[in-house]
């Protein structure tokens, strides 16, 4: 009952005019930011963090958290309509939602996004009412064995993440692991494969990466004809989701919320690991595993309640300990410093109105967005039926700006360039994309953890069995590795039974 | 008056043709220039190399908006994140600007560091110097139930087995190693550094209860130390912080350990800045640091702001160059081969 | 698809020799942990190995697919696209963003496409008006300006 107390105090601070008032722009805000590629929430916040100097700390801070989850609210949007991710923790939408959006289904991906954002959002929500204590502790009792063993279960799933041949899927893995060893090695400092650059010093960005090798390599393949520019023809009224799509997304989504939750806790993975692994751990859940790559709904719908409830979730170690647990929780905790709040474990007591305003503003919001965006589905997917060569140069002059708003450098924008041409040779080859893009952002998380785990227990690999949720994760990994063996095993013993094994040797070519 | 005005694109050098005609009348008419005609015209753009939200853009941000409030300077001043290569990203812009009156750099320690861990040239001694005018402090931090109670028994403790004490900090060459290796060798000791992506992290990995020693700045600190998180064994000034809620912090130099070290930043102009333009900026600090709005923001977060003015930071910057280039080639991290 | 998968495996071998000559001078293990080099090499490796097993299996493999492959005038249209976009990116340090983008946009519309003058006119404009007003006026980001002011 104290939470709901303290909720209703948190109401009480959130619904007044000027706090509702900042909520509805800091969420629109965020709705555009996310929109735009190469600006997440987390450097949009920061951008109109001088626009904050002069109200009052609540206020403020709905706002700047309005901007970080309706970020992940917008990114949405260019991912599925030109796929291009409009923010990192989108790059998994743009693979199915894209080809959803080809196959006339824009406005279902959208919709499915928008409901399922919303309610892996009020779910973090309602756990951060009830929970943020006991959810902290949870936070850190992850470290790094536990960040190794997750990054190892998502980077063993991208063999199956291909939509052909295995070996092609690993292929592109093993591009992505490249990518990812370029740059200062977070451990030694010793530079690697920088090849003398100083902007390769910090590595490769993963936007560029990721609106080169999808946006920008999509509008390469898609000038090869010139019939390309036949719009995708729909009425407004095949846009909303039937009850059959719900019912493929409803389970979707809740695991996709409780994942991206779970993994918003962590600090030391944000949203975009949190719908990465959302969106493989729904590949294998899903009934229809061969619908993922060409147009999943439900893969849209895990992967994008997954990086909103994650948003949430890294308010927790945030709130509760002063620590960022992403990008975006960063930039909030300056506002706070700027604001004269100082964060830490005293936050929850000390700034009762604030912690509880902001939280109370966060169910506001989520709501403003669903309405903003369920509505409006069919309508930005309207955007479609502009003749596509007269969106190509308004997605590409977005791209390089969104590219060039990274670090102000002309440098990302060479580089997107590049992993477009990259990603063009790759779907020419038919090597898939997502697996480089999983192993791009697991890579640096896989690496660093296990070195820090091993030096942590003084060389010894038992320290990813000895904690007990770390144990637990090793079993999950060695589970997944062994029930395709498993199951490849019985299928045979089945079939040599039935003696038709030379049906099985063809059918697995 | 402005040199090597040649190296400037196209509209700058128009600008600044203008300005200097402007400047030389200016000149003719009244021999001693008063400073209100030495501010630059436009907008004033001051670099960082951090992504928001980082100590020093949130501090810049802050300058900025009190330099702006207070009518100090009346160019409009935007604060601009050129992250990449640790800091050289924007240090090679605002060097590439010779001259350039519209752009200040943020100077941190990754200004000093990033050239001696990467064999680069130095920089600190080719960006016209402005001024260094926020000081911070930094303390040494253990788990609440740790047996260690000051320094002594810490440099005791490490002292049984080597690397037994695990410190947890942030990418290895950042102010957190370079303490560790202050420890070391203060107590002649060997720890075990373990590097975190970031302070964030290792303040999780520390919370976590995953190490036992680590390395702080007083409001990281005293609110962990409030929530019965951590224990603060000393603090790593020359003398004891006057603030109350510091005062009663022994310095590890009482506690008989040389091991001093802080935080330090201010601002440096491009090469080639014109003397005008510095003493601008040097006046312009000596009002900030004189605001009391200011004074009070930083009192608020235990940083200090003394002014380390145009004439002394050359001397001064020289000096913690080769402190930092000394305690790198301890740690083993300098691949720059000598002082230039 | 007979060559592409020979050239996709050659240019993976390529690249895994440069990564693993790349990091052959980076410690392998240093005290507890693994070194700079540990995962450049294992990398490496496996790209290696998959490199390989795509060599053999394409040359084993003598089922005759169709490439995928656009004809001659794609091919025109991809590479005009591909140096017009680094053209533009070259172009932004003497003419600065905004007016690069606006002629790259024209070349786009009227050089590739070959769409009528007007509707092309139009959506240049209003691609610039929506760059300037988001990013530059709203965001105030610096977008290198050329001799223009933009």
């Amino acid at each position: 009952m104290d939470a709901l107390a303290s909720l209703a105090q948190g109401f009480s601070v959130a619904m007044t005019p000027t706090n509702l008032l900042f909520v509805l722009i800091g969420v629109t805000l965020g709705q555009l930011i996310g929109a735009l590629p190469g600006i997440g929430p987390s450097a949009g916040m920061a951008l109109l963090l001088p626009v904050t100097f002069g109200l009052e700390p609540v206020t403020a801070l709905v706002m700047l958290s309005g901007i970080m989850y309706g970020g992940m609210y917008g990114g949405t949007l260019t991912s599925v309509l030109v796929n291009v991710p409009g923010e990192a923790a989108s790059v998994m939408t743009a693979v199915d939602g894209n080809q959803l959006a080809r196959q006339g289904r824009a406005g279902q991906a959208l919709a499915a996004a928008a409901i399922g954002s919303f309610l892996a959002g009020i779910g973090a929500v309602t756990a951060l009412v009830f929970l943020t204590p006991a959810l902290s502790a949870f936070a850190l009792g992850f470290s790094s064995p536990e960040y190794f063993l997750l990054a190892l279960l998502g980077i063993t799933a991208t063999a199956s993440l291909g939509t052909g041949s295995a070996v092609k899927a690993m292929i592109g893995a093993t591009l992505g692991l490249m990518i990812a060893l370029v740059g200062t090695d977070p451990i030694q400092g010793t530079s690697r494969l920088t090849f003398g650059s100083l902007e390769l010093l910090e590595g490769v960005d993963f936007l560029p990466v990721a609106i080169g090798v999808f946006g920008i390599a999509e509008i390469l393949v898609s000038m090869e004809q010139t019939q390309a520019s036949a719009a995708v023809r729909t009425r407004l009224r095949d846009m909303w989701l039937t009850r059959k799509d719900w019912v493929e997304c409803r389970m979707a989504m809740l695991r996709g919320g409780v994942i991206g939750f779970v993994i918003g806790l962590m600090p030391g993975a944000g949203p975009t690991v949190a719908a990465l692994l959302a969106y493989v751990v729904e590949k294998k859940a899903s009934p229809h595993p061969e619908k993922f790559g060409h147009g999943a709904l439900d893969g849209v719908a895990a992967a994008e309640s997954a990086n909103n409830s994650a948003a949430h979730g890294a308010m927790v170690p945030m709130l509760a300990l002063g620590i960022p647990g992403s990008a975006s929780t960063a930039v909030l905790l300056a506002a706070l410093v700027l604001l004269g709040i100082r964060p830490g474990p005293m936050l929850l007591t000390e700034q009762a109105d604030l912690v509880w305003g902001l939280i109370a503003s966060m169910f506001i919001g989520n709501v403003i967005l669903l309405i903003m965006n369920l509505p409006l589905a069919p309508l930005f997917a309207s955007v479609l039926r502009i003749p596509y060569s007269y969106l190509v140069p308004g997605i590409l002059i977005v791209s390089l700006v969104g590219a060039y708003a990274i670090s102000l450098s002309l440098f990302n924008v060479g580089l997107t360039l590049f992993f477009g041409m990259v990603g063009y040779l790759m779907i020419r080859a038919d090597i898939p994309r997502a697996p480089l893009v999983l192993a791009v952002v697991l890579a640096p998380l896989m690496e660093s953890s296990l070195r820090q785990s091993l030096m942590l227990s003084e060389g010894s690999p038992a320290i990813f069995v000895q904690r007990p949720l770390s144990a637990v994760l090793a079993l999950l990994v060695i589970g997944s590795l062994a029930l395709p063996l498993f199951n490849f095993m019985l299928a045979r013993r089945a079939a040599r039974r039935a003696g038709v094994a030379e049906a099985l040797s063809h059918s697995s070519d | 008056m402005i040199p090597s005005r040649a190296a400037r694109p196209l509209h700058l050098r128009l600008k600044h043709a203008a300005l200097a005609a402007a400047f030389g009348a200016a000149l003719v008419a009244a021999p001693a220039a008063s400073h209100a005609q030495a501010a630059p015209t436009g907008p004033i753009e001051i670099t960082t190399g951090t992504s928001p939200g980082g100590t020093p853009d949130v501090l810049m941000r802050r300058a900025a908006k009190i330099l702006n409030e207070q009518k100090i300077i009346a160019n409009p001043l935007v604060v601009q994140n050129r992250t990449g290569g640790s800091w050289m990203v924007a240090a090679n812009f605002v060097m590439a600007k010779k001259g350039d009156r519209n752009i200040v750099l943020c100077i941190a320690q990754p200004i000093l560091t990033t050239p001696i861990t990467q064999g680069l040239p130095t920089l600190y001694d080719k960006l016209t110097p402005i001024s260094m005018f926020i000081q911070g402090d930094l303390v040494l931090v253990v788990q609440p139930d740790s047996p260690v109670k000051d320094l002594k028994q810490l440099i005791a403790l490490a002292g049984q087995r080597e690397r037994s004490v695990k410190v947890a900090g942030a990418q290895s060459g950042s102010t957190d190693h370079m303490v560790s290796g202050l420890v070391e060798k203060a107590g002649k000791v060997k720890l075990n550094y373990v590097p975190f992506d970031g302070g964030g992290a290792a303040q999780a990995a520390f919370l976590g209860g995953n190490v036992d020693l680590m390395t702080l700045t007083p409001s990281e600190a005293l609110p962990l130390v409030k929530g019965g998180k951590a224990r603060i064994l000393a603090i790593l000034s020359t003398e004891r912080s006057p603030a109350p809620e510091l005062k009663d912090i022994p310095t590890a130099k009482e506690q008989g350990y040389d091991i001093v070290w802080g935080q330090a930043w201010g601002l440096a102009g491009p090469p080639g800045l014109d003397a005008e333009t510095v003493k601008f900026w040097d006046d312009a600090i000596a009002k900030l640091v004189a605001n009391p709005e200011w004074q009070a923001s930083l009192k608020e977060n235990f940083l200090r702001s003394r002014m380390v003015p145009a004439a002394e930071v050359k001397p001064y910057m020289q000096k913690l160059h080769d402190e930092h280039l000394a305690l790198l080639r301890d740690l083993g991290l300098a691949k720059q081969p000598a002082v230039q | 698809m007979k060559v592409t998968n020979l050239v996709t495996a050659v240019l993976l071998l390529a690249l895994s020799v440069l990564v693993l000559l790349g990091t052959w001078e980076l410690p392998y293990w240093a005290d507890f942990a693994p070194g700079s080099a540990f995962a450049a090499f294992w990398v490496a490796l496996v790209g290696l190995v998959l490199a390989l097993a795509l060599l053999v299996s394409t040359l084993a493999d003598d089922g005759r697919e169709p490439h995928g492959f656009p004809d001659r005038r794609g091919v025109a249209r991809v590479a005009a696209l591909t140096a017009g976009l680094w053209l533009m990116v070259l172009l932004i340090p003497l003419l600065g963003f905004m007016t690069a983008a606006i002629a790259f946009s024209l070349f786009l519309l009227l050089g590739i496409e070959r769409r009528p003058l007007v509707p092309s006119l139009f959506t240049t404009a209003v691609v610039s008006g929506l760059v300037y007003g988001v990013f530059i006026a709203w965001l105030g980001i610096a977008l290198p300006a050329g001799p223009f002011g933009l």
